[in-house]
């Protein structure tokens, strides 16, 4: 049986008037990639940072893993106790701790002892291919190579879910391809579930096990990524 | 929680500080012997002179207000979008007077065209009864206070031309030669930044005291002062101040509903180009000069006027040996109070910035009303509340002057965090929070460090209001713990012009102090 990870039910969330979400219910399985496409202003960054739990839906509810985190414009579980990994648009690494340093930071708020974080640390920037960056600062990165770090900063933390935000949409055609290929196969190696956020269709179909559409706030289509290229071609 | 819980104990401490002090000054006003009563206020409105020093505070304000921002925004103009040479060493000479303590200009330019002036020998004595007639008197507290505060437009109007969009002056340019531009698309897209400068400069020369006092010009603060440390009339001592208060709080409402949304933050354009320049041609000779003199009357002349009547050494170690303790104290008072105003201005700036309140438009509000409030009025504020046998131990210690710092210029160090902080993407924050930090972890790692620039700028300006304050300090000191400011205003009824000068010499380089020591590791960087 399927496992519902990610439940929202009839969630709205409105700024300044404006309805960003409306009445919006989706569902997403255990272990599974799930892509959110819609256009720019569609609701998508504000549907993750509903879930992180940045901000509170006005109406509706939210639940991880079975249990209720917001309803009702109240945050009932703060982000950092929901084992959330995210991934920022503009990829936030901070810039003045090294590469090691942004992958330490959430360890040791854990309390998670140095030996222990030391051998996590480099595994992780093992996986991604960055062992050999580990003192350098985020300014010292190439665009990539910023991506992995942010990647692996989520990932360290061994998050059920991972939440991303057009994390490819500032690089070039081919390094996004590469990327995508890592990101689906450390999701693979890993087994988290994954919340991706793009607007573009080829990222989308690539990486997705589910598509969602979004328009206006509103889940247009959720389906498998055959289904959805149906749905493209009729249109 | 953790973050609701410090953020509303900084909003507490605001109000605490700050408006209780100025309920408890209006509750006592209109309470005596026990009963309701405007017998205070009766006789502040049926009294003649109070209209006159109503009258005086307004009109020296408001002359001082035209001069500033007449000259200061071609000024600004002219140092931040022209390619005028030595801009940057104009704009830091310029700047200097912000430094000082505005009775300091006062003293300077006594020594140099009072009756025992510098130029005595050079123009004669009939002259120099007239200029020094002028002096005394609102000429000179205009030319003073202009000097003083003529760095506030000059600044604001730089820092405003960075927020413009360079495309909108671009797209301008295609059509219309730089004066036009000025005139129709850059002057109308930062005027209300010149109007809040403007504003600014009002409510700080309407609450000055200092200068008006030692130029013997008789203004609403003053007459305050007198009221409370002569005659021990604390009743008449806040009746007077109330009209300060009121008009303090009109131009906040000015300022809150028709420039504030305008004028909130400075940010810079998006754009990252750099602003556009006017390169002056023939004009750039004769602007030049223009700004060269400005500096020299601004600041030069008063700076070398205070040096040379100080010129001997003996003057010098006889300054320190009268005042080398409130030297002291003074640094010390200055150097807490910046600290606390760092730790209180990131606070209330972290409030402001991130809305984490609903109370935050209230909070922000207050301490821009606290700052432009006259510092005498502070001072009374604080005596009225402090001043009890249960709060002795505060009343009766130098803890007294801090919260009167703290009331006063956390509005500066608060802008200074807003300002920093918008500059630091939230996801910054966010990144941490899901990855388990608690807030206050995230303000030690996270936020803290990313502001470190903001914090040392929030730290100096701090230190050099708290160590140039004169009206709170007068008010409140206990006896034993005057500061410099201080101990220079009292000796100036009886002390040599020569010690004067050199204790003013000796505060300027207290100020700088700081600024120097943190500019040492910059200046002795190798060029890479």
């Amino acid at each position: 049986m399927d496992i519902k990870v990610i439940e929202l039910n009839s969630v709205s969330k409105s700024y300044n008037n404006h309805i960003a979400i409306d009445n919006c219910s989706l569902n997403i399985v255990q272990e599974k990639r799930v892509v959110i496409l819609g256009a720019s202003g569609c609701g998508k960054t504000t549907i993750l940072r509903l879930i992180a739990g940045f901000i509170a839906p006005e109406t509706g509810s939210i639940r991880l893993n079975g249990q209720q985190v917001s309803a009702n414009n109240k945050i009932l579980v703060p982000p950092e106790k929901r084992n959330i990994g995210m991934v920022f648009q503009n990829l936030a690494l901070w810039p003045h701790l090294s590469v090691h340093g942004n992958l330490a930071f959430g360890l040791k708020v854990q309390a998670v002892p140095e030996k222990e974080r030391e051998k996590r640390i480099y595994n992780m920037l093992k996986l991604v291919g960055l062992s050999r960056l580990a003192q350098r600062k985020p300014s010292e990165l190439s665009g990539g190579q910023q991506q992995r770090v942010a990647l692996a900063r989520a990932l360290i933390l061994n998050p059920d879910i991972i939440l991303m935000d057009e994390p490819l949409s500032s690089l070039d055609e081919d390094l996004n391809i590469r990327l995508r290929t890592k990101i689906v196969e450390l999701q693979e190696n890993l087994g988290f579930t994954l919340l991706y956020v793009t607007h573009n269709l080829q990222e989308a179909f690539s990486i997705a096990h589910t598509v969602v559409l979004l328009k206006h706030g509103r889940v247009e289509f959720q389906g498998s990524v055959k289904q959805a290229k149906r749905l493209w071609q009729r249109q | 929680m953790q973050k609701r819980i410090v953020l509303i104990l900084t909003a507490g401490l605001i109000v605490a500080i700050g408006l209780l002090p100025v309920i408890s000054m209006v509750l006592k006003s209109v309470i005596m012997d026990g009963h309701f009563s405007l017998e205070a206020y009766h006789g502040l409105m049926s009294s003649k002179r109070q209209w006159i020093l109503l009258k005086h505070s307004l009109t020296l304000a408001t002359l001082v207000m035209i001069l500033t921002t007449v000259i200061g925004v071609p000024t600004g103009i002219l140092l931040g979008k022209t390619n005028i040479p030595l801009r940057k060493f104009f704009l830091i000479v310029l700047t200097v007077p912000l430094l000082l303590p505005p009775y300091i200009i006062a003293v300077s330019y006594s020594d140099l065209l009072g009756q025992e002036g510098l130029l005595m020998p050079l123009l004669g004595e009939v002259f120099i009864h007239h200029t020094s007639q002028w002096l005394f008197g609102l000429p000179g507290c205009t030319l003073v206070l202009f000097s003083a505060f003529l760095p506030i437009p000059v600044v604001l109007t730089i820092a405003f031309l960075r927020t413009v969009n360079p495309h909108m002056e671009e797209a301008a340019r295609l059509a219309a030669s730089w004066g036009k531009v000025l005139k129709g698309i850059t002057l109308p897209m930062i005027m209300p930044g010149i109007l809040f400068s403007a504003l600014l400069v009002f409510l700080l020369t309407f609450g000055e005291f200092g200068v008006p006092n030692f130029l013997r010009y008789d203004v609403f603060p003053v007459e305050s002062f007198i009221q409370f440390s002569a005659f021990y009339n604390f009743q008449a001592a806040t009746a007077t101040s109330m009209p300060m208060a009121v008009i303090t709080f009109l131009a906040l409402l000015i300022e809150t509903y028709l420039l504030r949304k305008q004028t909130c933050q400075i940010q810079t354009a998006q754009d990252n180009r750099q602003i556009p320049v006017i390169y002056l041609q023939r004009s750039h000779i004769p602007l030049t000069i223009a700004a060269g003199l400005m500096a020299l009357f601004i600041t030069i002349v008063p700076v070398f006027t205070l040096i040379i009547k100080s010129a001997d050494p003996a003057i010098y170690a006889q300054a320190i040996n009268k005042a080398g303790n409130s030297l002291l104290r003074s640094i010390t008072y200055a150097g807490i109070s910046a600290t606390l105003l760092t730790v209180l201005g990131l606070l209330t700036g972290y409030l402001i910035q991130t809305r984490a309140l609903k109370i935050w438009r209230t909070i922000d509000s207050l301490t821009i009303f606290l700052f432009a409030l006259p510092g005498t009025v502070i001072g009374i504020g604080l005596i009225s509340l402090w001043n009890t046998s249960w709060t002795n131990f505060i009343y009766a210690s130098p803890l007294i002057i801090l919260l009167g710092y703290l009331a006063k210029y956390t509005a500066i160090t608060s802008r200074i965090s807003v300002n920093q902080l918008a500059k630091i993407s939230p996801s910054m924050e966010e990144a941490a929070q899901v990855a388990g930090a608690t807030w206050l972890r995230r303000m030690i790692f996270i936020i803290i460090p990313l502001s470190r620039q903001g914090l040392i700028v929030a730290w100096l300006t701090g230190y050099v209001f708290s160590l140039r304050d004169t009206s709170i300090t007068m008010m409140v000191y206990p006896a034993g713990h005057d500061t410099l400011p201080v101990r220079i205003f009292t000796l100036m009824a009886n002390g040599s012009p020569e010690m004067i000068a050199s204790l003013c010499i000796i505060l300027v380089l207290a100020t700088l102090l700081p600024l120097g020591i943190i500019s040492l590791p910059a200046l002795l960087k190798r060029p890479e």
